[in-house]
Parts: structure tokens; C-alpha cells; sequence
């Protein structure tokens, strides 16, 4: 369905927009308004070039049309409060932007276009912005993705989504949050929660195929992250952890459609070049020595990609990273991700205590918990418990496949067989 | 607050309700999936076959009586889940895993609205 001419021309819109909407809204301070003036000004553009011709440098035209409708913007809101009795406010303004109108005549091209992407990253991953927003707002400032599509992959109606951005956003001019890097002492905890955003986007619809959820989104901001800032060692963990599951993406569905587990796969299947690329990313980060939690579970999946070339997955070895990511790093995904490998180690009932420090009211609706918890009592010979963990986790399942798989699994019904 | 769920099932749906391994495994998606939400269900019921449905209409001192559902589209209502929620977004997740929604079909959410006391 996706070309590579496609892909090839909506990576190149992306990669405009993003670098658009982070320059403009550096300067202007006003997303929505760097938002507005970018998507003007493409709309603009398709309905031009297919008269007069694709510019020669299309990016330096996008730009001009964009900065134009950024002062327009601005003119228009300093013309509206021009009733107001705060005069000074006002020719400040107006100087500011003949200004800004002079400065940005200066920066035809994009090769003086300073990428602003990172400084947007941290603005959208602020302290100050709410955290069930950043990674919407990440996805609709920096990919131009819309409030549907966010919608549909973070299990919220669009216009709710809608009016979570729109409130982001004007917090971010109310509160002045700065365009700008964080300072080195504060870099790791800010990074820290730009990965964060980054890799909630990654986890949206995993279950379900290519197309539902938001993972290549993920993979491509990782990608910025490890670009523009290529000393964050966790920036390149992960990055590499998620190229790590991406590569096995195509493994966990046979011929017929059904689910296969990581376990099961068919080593061939699995994407070879995101491997070797995730490996690379993984040595690079090892080589800053500042460890963290994204390049544990990183060499975790490294570990199973081993099974490629040795034919046995290292449980030991899974076990062991898990026990220092639970604890250096404690999460609801670690501590679970370390039970199931207590299982494949021989230690079902000690997986089985893990799962048991973790609160109730959490796991609720958490469907990695009832599959690993139904696997550590099929493996203790808790067969009729196994089976209602299993039916838990089938009815919290989305993609029909991994339903259908979990349902498969249970134990026969003691006293009918 | 309460939040109805309207369960649109496929003819696909409806013929394994009663059709002996595609209702096993029909009946066994339904059984996980009520399994994970019994606690904010406060209400719902199975409806029988959009066949056995009847639509009335009376109009200009003229009734008419129709059979079927009062929709002619692909998915019909089968039935339908009151949840108790704290917030409509919580619905939208218990929507989110529902049988009807993962197998071709869709689910539609209303928030209930509160009668005023009288």
C-alpha cells in the first residue's frame, strides 16, 4: 500500500514540518500559531506547484509563505488589543515584530535554518505540562499527526483530545516555558521524560498490526532524539529497545494469521537489519557509560535476538537483567517482566510472590500481568487458577489473534477429562 | 457516571452465536471479556436476532408496522452494557477490548443523562 516514493515524499513532509512548526514556535513562543502559518502554507504549496512548478529549494518557499502568516498572525492579534489602554504593550509588540519580519527575511535558506525539533522535544515534555499530554502534543507539533489519529492509538475520543492539545499549547505561551535545552544538570531527568513520552507512543496498539498503532511515529522521534543529541546514552537504549520488538513485529503472526510468542518464533522471520541496527545503537550507548533503565530492557531484547545465532534463548541472563531493572529501576513492567522470567528459570512460585507485592488495583485492566500470572500457575500445577488468569488476560486482550491464543492455552477443565 | 454501551454485531456474529465451534469460541471471547469489566457494569442484556425485531412508526394518524430492526445497515444492535465509570474516557477503555469491536463489528458509548428530580 506505502510506496517508496510514498514514504519517500511523506518522510520529507514530516521532516518540513516538524523543522517548521520548532523554528517558528522558537521564535513566536505560540504553537498553535507556528501550527497554523505550517499548514497554510502547505496547503498553499499543493495548490500552487502543480501550476507553477516544484521550487528549487521547496523547503526555503514553505518557510517564506509560513513567516509571512506568523506576522499576519501576530499584526492581527496586536491590532485586536489595540483598544486596550495598555499603549506601550502594544508599540513594544510592534517593534518586536518588525523585528522578528527583519530577522527572518535573514534566513532564506534552509541550511540557516537552525533545527529547533530537540528544544520543541523539551518543551512538549515539560515538568509543567501535564504527562498524559506530552505525547499527543510531541506527535501533533513535531509529526503534524491530527487529534483523531492520537485519539484512536491513546483510547480517547478526538475531541477530548482536541481539547487537551488546545489547552497544552496555551499553557505553554501562559507559562512561558522556554525554547530551549535544559541546563547539563537537569538534562538527564528532562531526557528522561521526553523517552518517556517517546516510548508511550511505541506502546500504543503493540498487540495489533502495523498501521494501528503509533510505533514507526516512536521509532522516528527516537531517531531525533539520537540525532541531534547523540551522547544520551539512553537516548540510543531506547531507541535500540525499540527496534529490538520492531524487528519481530512480522514473527508473531504465522501464515494462517494466528499469534506466535516471542518463544516460538521462527528466527528467520524477524527483520535482520533493525536487529544489526538496534545492536549498533545498543554498543554506542555502552560505550557513554551512564547506564539506565531503557538500556537494560534494550540488552534484555538483545539477548533474546541472540537466540538468531545460538539457537537457545539465555533465561539466566534475561533473569539477571530483570532483578537489576526491577530493582535499580523499579516499574509495573519490570517487576512483571521479572516474574515471567523467574518462571523460565524454574521458579514459578517465586515469579508468582513477585506479582503478588504488586498492588491490585493496578493490575486491574494490565493484560502482560494476567498472561505472565496464568503462565507461572500453569507452570506450579495451579491448573484451575491458571485457567482463570488465562480467560482474564484473553478478555483483556485487543487484537483478536492473541485472544484467541490465550483462550487456547488454558488447562482442561479438572474433572473432565 | 453512567455510560451506555450499544453493542453493533455483524450477520457474521449473529450466525455464531448458535453454530456449534464458531459459538465456543463466540461465547468464550464474551466470557473473558465480561470477566474484566463485571465491576463497573451495572446493567445490560443479550438481544435475541435483529429478525425477531419489530419497528413501529405512526404517523399522520397512520401506523405502520415493519419487520426488522429500524436500521438497514451491517451491523445491528445485539445488546447493550450500562457501565458505572468515573470518567467517559474509562468507558472508552472498557470499549476498547470488547468482543464486538476486535471482530469486525463496533460498540457506540452515550453518557446517561440525569433526569432532573421532580
Amino acid at each position: 500500500m506505502t510506496t517508496p516514493e510514498h514514504r519517500a515524499a511523506s518522510q520529507a513532509a514530516r521532516e518540513s514540518y516538524g523543522r517548521l512548526v520548532a523554528w517558528l514556535a522558537s521564535r513566536c513562543g505560540d504553537i498553535p500559531l507556528a501550527e497554523d502559518a505550517v499548514a497554510d502554507a502547505l496547503e498553499a504549496a499543493l495548490r500552487q506547484w502543480p501550476e507553477s512548478g516544484v521550487p528549487a529549494n521547496p523547503e526555503a518557499w514553505l518557510l517564506t509563505a509560513a513567516r509571512r502568516r506568523v506576522i499576519d498572525g501576530q499584526r492581527r492579534r496586536a491590532t485586536r488589543r489595540a483598544g486596550e489602554p495598555v499603549l506601550t504593550q502594544q508599540a513594544d509588540e510592534v517593534a518586536a515584530l518588525r523585528r522578528e519580519a527583519q530577522e527572518a527575511a535573514a534566513v532564506p535558506f534552509r541550511e540557516h535554518l537552525p533545527d529547533r525539533r530537540l528544544e520543541l522535544l523539551f518543551v512538549c515534555a515539560h515538568p509543567a505540562i501535564p504527562a498524559d499530554v506530552r505525547t499527543p502534543l510531541m506527535l501533533q507539533t513535531v509529526l503534524g499527526l491530527n487529534a483523531e489519529r492520537i485519539g484512536s492509538a491513546l483510547l480517547v475520543k478526538p475531541a477530548t483530545m482536541g481539547q487537551r492539545l488546545v489547552r497544552a499549547k496555551k499553557r505553554v505561551r501562559e507559562a512561558g516555558i522556554p525554547f530551549e535545552r535544559p541546563a547539563p544538570e537537569e538534562l538527564p531527568e528532562r531526557l528522561g521524560y521526553v523517552l518517556d513520552a517517546i516510548y508511550a507512543a511505541y506502546g500504543t496498539g503493540w498487540e495489533m498490526g502495523e498501521g494501528t498503532g503509533l510505533a514507526w511515529e516512536a521509532i522516528w522521534l527516537a531517531r531525533l532524539v539520537v540525532a541531534l543529541l547523540p551522547d544520551a546514552a539512553e537516548g540510543l537504549g531506547l531507541y535500540a529497545l525499540m527496534l529490538h520488538c520492531e524487528a519481530r513485529r512480522g514473527a508473531r503472526r504465522d501464515e494462517t494469521g494466528a499469534f506466535v510468542p516471542l518463544e516460538a518464533q521462527a528466527t528467520t522471520a524477524w527483520d535482520h537489519e533493525l536487529i544489526l541496527e538496534a545492536e549498533k545503537a545498543l554498543w554506542l550507548a555502552s560505550k557513554r557509560r551512564t547506564p539506565g533503565p531503557y538500556q537494560l530492557e534494550a540488552s534484555i531484547q538483545s539477548i533474546h535476538a541472540h537466540r538468531a545465532r545460538s539457537g537457545v534463548t539465555d533465561w539466566a541472563g534475561v533473569e539477571r537483567l530483570y532483578a537489576v531493572l526491577a530493582r535499580e529501576y523499579p516499574s509495573l513492567g519490570a517487576t512483571v517482566g521479572w516474574a515471567a522470567s523467574r518462571g523460565r528459570v524454574g521458579q514459578p512460585r517465586e515469579g508468582l510472590a513477585l506479582l503478588a507485592s504488586i498492588p491490585a488495583a493496578r493490575v486491574a485492566r494490565h493484560q502482560p500481568y494476567w498472561a505472565v500470572r496464568a503462565f507461572l500457575l500453569g507452570a506450579a500445577g495451579e491448573l484451575a487458577e491458571a485457567r482463570g488468569a488465562y480467560e482474564r488476560a484473553a478478555g483483556l486482550a485487543t487484537d483478536e489473534a492473541v485472544r484467541r491464543w490465550l483462550l487456547a492455552q488454558r488447562p482442561a477443565e479438572s474433572g473432565e477429562g | 457516571m453512567k455510560v451506555m454501551m450499544l453493542i453493533l454485531e455483524t450477520p457474521d456474529d449473529f450466525a455464531s452465536r448458535d453454530d456449534g465451534p464458531a459459538a465456543q469460541e463466540y461465547w468464550d471471547a464474551w466470557n473473558s471479556y465480561m470477566k474484566t469489566i463485571d465491576d463497573k457494569v451495572v446493567g445490560g442484556a443479550v438481544l435475541e436476532l435483529p429478525e425477531r425485531a419489530a419497528t413501529i412508526r405512526v404517523a399522520n394518524g397512520e401506523r405502520q408496522i415493519q419487520d426488522g430492526p429500524w436500521a438497514d445497515s451491517k451491523e445491528a444492535l445485539g445488546g447493550y452494557i450500562m457501565f458505572e465509570v468515573d470518567r467517559f474516557e474509562d468507558a472508552v477503555e472498557l470499549a476498547s477490548t470488547c468482543p464486538s469491536a476486535t471482530r469486525g463489528g463496533a460498540v457506540e458509548l452515550r453518557p446517561i443523562r440525569p433526569m432532573p428530580p421532580k
